[in-house]
């Protein structure tokens, strides 16, 4: 009883390390992703992360919205940029001249790195989940401990089930057996 | 014919509230007969409010100007197909379309199952009522369709320009055709919980339920896109607009749903997951419907601000918590003996499906809120744009490509490693081959590659799946080829079905990342007679004429594009200038072929004919479209329940 108790609390402490694990390497994966990409200049970076301002096409970069008002904004942007302005400076300006809305992707900071996190996390912590959700069930479904969710009228439904799919498992098997040949 | 669609609107209010008390009355007591007079109450009213539909159709198509809704969605001069589709043209409207797609729905659901599930169709009757109450409730006292001007207008303001296109005039209802759709799940899970039948039975009875819904769905998500092509000018199809990313979540989970319900059906296992697919399913559509009409969001797609805002908040809550309270209090009827053989079994593959669909949904859904959230939180708006959510989601979708390809290999219950490399070997190999020769052709980044390799690894699990099961039967049974593949795929519908739904996803997702990735653009202002390059094509401008067609003005442009030194085609970009509005529609001009699109924008011209042009050219557009087609093949071919056969040797091929 001792041991079971003990090896239920090891496997715990691992999911929980791994769950931390999935967290850290979750938030370092949002700040990567909420960088700036210094690879492409900074004119094309920064259409790319500027909305569009007028009120057909709201939220739309400016590098592929394709009205006027996005031309103008284009014509601005390289202005503000030949200046030798930071990226930061040219979004304070724009931002000032139009809307705060104009910056359409959040930065990689404070707030707005919750924006990039909360769906990387998600996943990476959903997947260290699923992972522990699917070794508790095979564990139960090879050791027979079934747990206290498994209801009586369960196991009398699943018992000839799996009766009748083990039968049709060798049969296929046996067929893609031979498929193999 | 005023007065008779409002009146049928009031009457079908009351018979909805009839129908909703009398069936939890009937279910409650256990009385046939009120449960049979709740069956009625929902034929009379979908019958109803029918009539309330035809009288608004007539009322636009007679162009009578003294209903306000007509006078502002409906002009004389428009063609009668408009006038028709103004019908979802505006608020109003919209919400008579959604209450009359969910009668006919409700109608279908209750006549097909007239003899079936006892016990949960009084409920099924008393959700899809409480539904059309509310809906009938906002026509009424908030948006009411049939409301009178104190005078009548001449002429009406007309039908927004932008929605006067063929795919506006068949996305909408499709959209709808899907969103409503869902309620019947939705109506059959309270039910199965409400009654506690919660064997497999209200599963089998939605399976084809959710499976049109998807159906509709997928084709209205896509011919928005299509619309969004033509329409708006400016070179893409998806731009992550918060009404795109509310028609995307609830596809998103229903999606996760059509698979983790294998399970159920096969191991009942995931019973609680499964409900909760379902209501979150539900509860995004009108969540959807919500973000359209509160205003809360900026979108180009939303209807004008209304006060529908806080009633659909409330009608949301109410959802969430009755669905949510009974799904709690029937917790321990819904826990399962939930054992698997293997981790490496089919079963595991879907549950990481599930978690990334879910994940995604989740990423669309903080992305849309989080300029709301991080307002509420310190005051300042965090706008969240198509920037955001790519990064986000491609990553995450290719993550799904990948699953999609790998959840068919695996057995269900256990996999052998053996198994797994037969399986894996030639998928693999396509994959892995198509990205090592787009590489030494240098073609496209990372993504494109991955999702290039995905792609062809997906179609190489589904080409083994049939080949194999091709080859099993006609040994089996000496059968032609032709005559296995048939034989086959009729014998198990949902699974080749399936099989066919991720070609057309592949398809789609070839498209995107081609028209994506590879797009080239162009600006140039040209005299009558100068040339411009894109890609292999030397495009000369001709002429600029302007005339006037079905009282709109016409600027039209024209062009005729060489490839080499021969003319290959014209194109004729416009910019139509409707009357009583303020800016000019781009009536874009695209060459389509299997390749690529040249998709011309006539952007802006002088009185010296020097005009403006933006030529785009994106590759692969087409193959998005295609896809739809195979997909939508897929899915009828799925919906269509399978033969039985007592050959259970080759039950599966």
């Amino acid at each position: 009883m001792d041991k079971a108790h003990r090896e239920a609390g090891n496997a715990k402490l691992i999911v929980l390390a791994a769950a931390a694990a999935a967290a850290a390497l979750g938030l370092g994966a949002a700040w990567w992703i909420a960088q700036p990409d210094h690879r492409i200049d900074s004119f094309t970076r920064l259409a790319g992360e500027i909305g569009c301002q007028c009120p057909t096409c709201p939220l739309r970069p400016i590098a592929t919205c394709g009205c006027g008002f996005a031309d103008g904004m284009l014509a601005e942007l390289r202005e503000l940029v030949d200046t030798g302005q930071s990226d930061e400076q040219i979004m304070t300006t724009l931002a000032a001249r139009y809307d705060p809305s104009v910056r359409i992707k959040p930065g990689g900071s404070g707030l707005d790195l919750a924006a990039w996190a909360a769906p990387i996390l998600l996943l990476t912590v959903g997947a260290v989940g699923v992972g522990a959700v699917l070794s508790r069930w095979v564990q139960r479904g090879t050791d027979g401990t079934d747990g206290r969710e498994q209801a009586t009228t369960s196991a009398e439904i699943t018992t000839p089930l799996a009766n009748e799919d083990a039968r049709l498992r060798e049969i296929i098997e046996r067929e893609l057996g031979s498929l193999g040949d | 014919m005023i007065a008779l669609g409002h009146s049928a609107l009031v009457a079908a209010f009351a018979t909805a509230a009839y129908t909703f008390a009398v069936a939890l009355l009937g279910a409650h007591r256990r009385q046939p007969a009120l449960v049979a007079s709740a069956r009625n109450g929902v034929y009379v009213t979908s019958g109803l409010v029918v009539i309330a539909a035809a009288s608004m159709l007539w009322l636009l198509a007679n162009d009578r100007f003294v209903v306000r809704y007509v006078a502002e969605n409906s002009r004389i001069a428009q063609p009668l197909i408009y006038k028709m589709s103004a019908l979802w043209g505006g608020m109003a409207g919209s919400l008579l379309l959604w209450t009359v797609v969910l009668c006919v729905y409700s109608t279908v659901a209750t006549w097909s199952n007239r003899r079936r599930h006892p016990e949960l169709m009084p409920y099924v009757y008393a959700v899809c009522m409480f539904t059309a109450m509310f809906f009938i409730a906002l026509q009424l006292f908030a948006a009411d369709p049939f409301e009178t001007l104190p005078f009548t207008p001449l002429d009406g303001r007309g039908l927004n320009p932008l929605l006067q296109n063929p795919a506006m005039a068949i996305h909408p209802p499709n959209l709808y055709l899907g969103f409503v759709g869902f309620t019947i799940p939705f109506a059959f899970a309270i039910g199965a919980l409400a009654s506690g039948r919660l064997d497999t039975s209200w599963l089998h009875a939605i399976r084809r339920w959710t499976i049109v819904a998807w159906f509709f769905l997928s084709i209205g998500i896509t011919l928005g896109a299509q619309w969004a092509y033509v329409e708006l000018g400016w070179g893409g199809y998806w731009g992550w607009d918060p009404v795109e990313n509310a028609s995307l979540m609830p596809w998103l989970v229903a999606t996760a749903y059509l698979h983790s319900v294998m399970i159920e059906e096969k191991k009942q296992m995931l019973r609680v997951w499964n409900m909760l697919m379902v209501i979150a399913t539900f509860a995004l559509c009108i969540f959807g419907t919500f973000l359209t009409r509160s205003g809360i969001v900026s979108s180009v797609h939303a209807f004008t601000t209304s006060t529908l805002g806080p009633l659909f908040a409330i009608f949301l809550a109410i959802i969430l918590a009755v669905s949510l309270g009974l799904v709690a209090w029937r917790l321990p009827d819904l826990r399962s003996a939930n054992q698997l053989e293997s981790v490496l079994s089919r079963e595991s593959s879907f549950l990481f499906n599930n978690l990334v669909l879910v994940v995604s949904c989740f990423a669309v859904l903080w992305g849309t809120m989080f300029p709301v959230i991080s307002e509420a939180v310190n005051g300042v708006k965090i706008t969240v744009g198509p920037p955001f959510f790519n990064r986000v989601n491609v990553p995450i979708f290719l993550l799904l490509l990948a699953l999609t390809g790998i959840g068919p290999l695996i057995a269900w219950r256990r996999a052998s490693w053996p198994s797994l490399r037969r399986a894996f070997v030639w998928p693999s190999i396509a994959g892995s081959g198509t990205m090592v020769v787009l590489l030494v052709m240098r073609v496209g980044g990372p993504y494109a590659l991955m999702c290039m390799g995905l792609s062809a690894f997906v179609v190489g699990t589904v080409v083994q799946e049939f080949w194999r099961g091709m080859r099993a039967r006609a040994s089996a049974n000496n059968e032609s080829w032709h005559q296995a593949l048939v034989g086959l795929t009729l014998r198990n519908k949902r699974r080749y079905g399936g099989y066919i739904i991720h070609v057309g996803i592949v398809l789609m997702a070839v498209g995107i990342t081609g028209s994506s990735v590879f797009q080239s653009e162009v600006e140039a202002t040209l005299r009558p007679g100068e040339t411009v390059d894109i890609g292999t094509y030397r495009l000369q401008y001709e002429e600029l004429n302007h005339f006037q067609t079905s009282g709109v003005d016409v600027s039209s442009a024209s062009l005729v594009a060489f490839d080499g030194d021969d003319p290959r085609f014209r194109l004729v970009p416009q910019r139509h200038f409707h009357p009583g509005q303020e800016n000019p529609t781009t009536e874009v001009a695209i060459w389509s072929s299997l390749r690529h699109d040249l998709y011309i924008v006539l952007a802006g011209w002088d009185a010296q004919q020097t005009a403006t042009f933006k030529a785009y050219l994106n590759p692969l557009v087409k193959w998005i479209w295609i896809g739809l087609a195979v997909l939508a093949l897929g899915t009828i071919l799925a919906m269509f329940p399978d033969r039985r056969h007592s050959q259970v040797g080759i039950a599966n091929y």
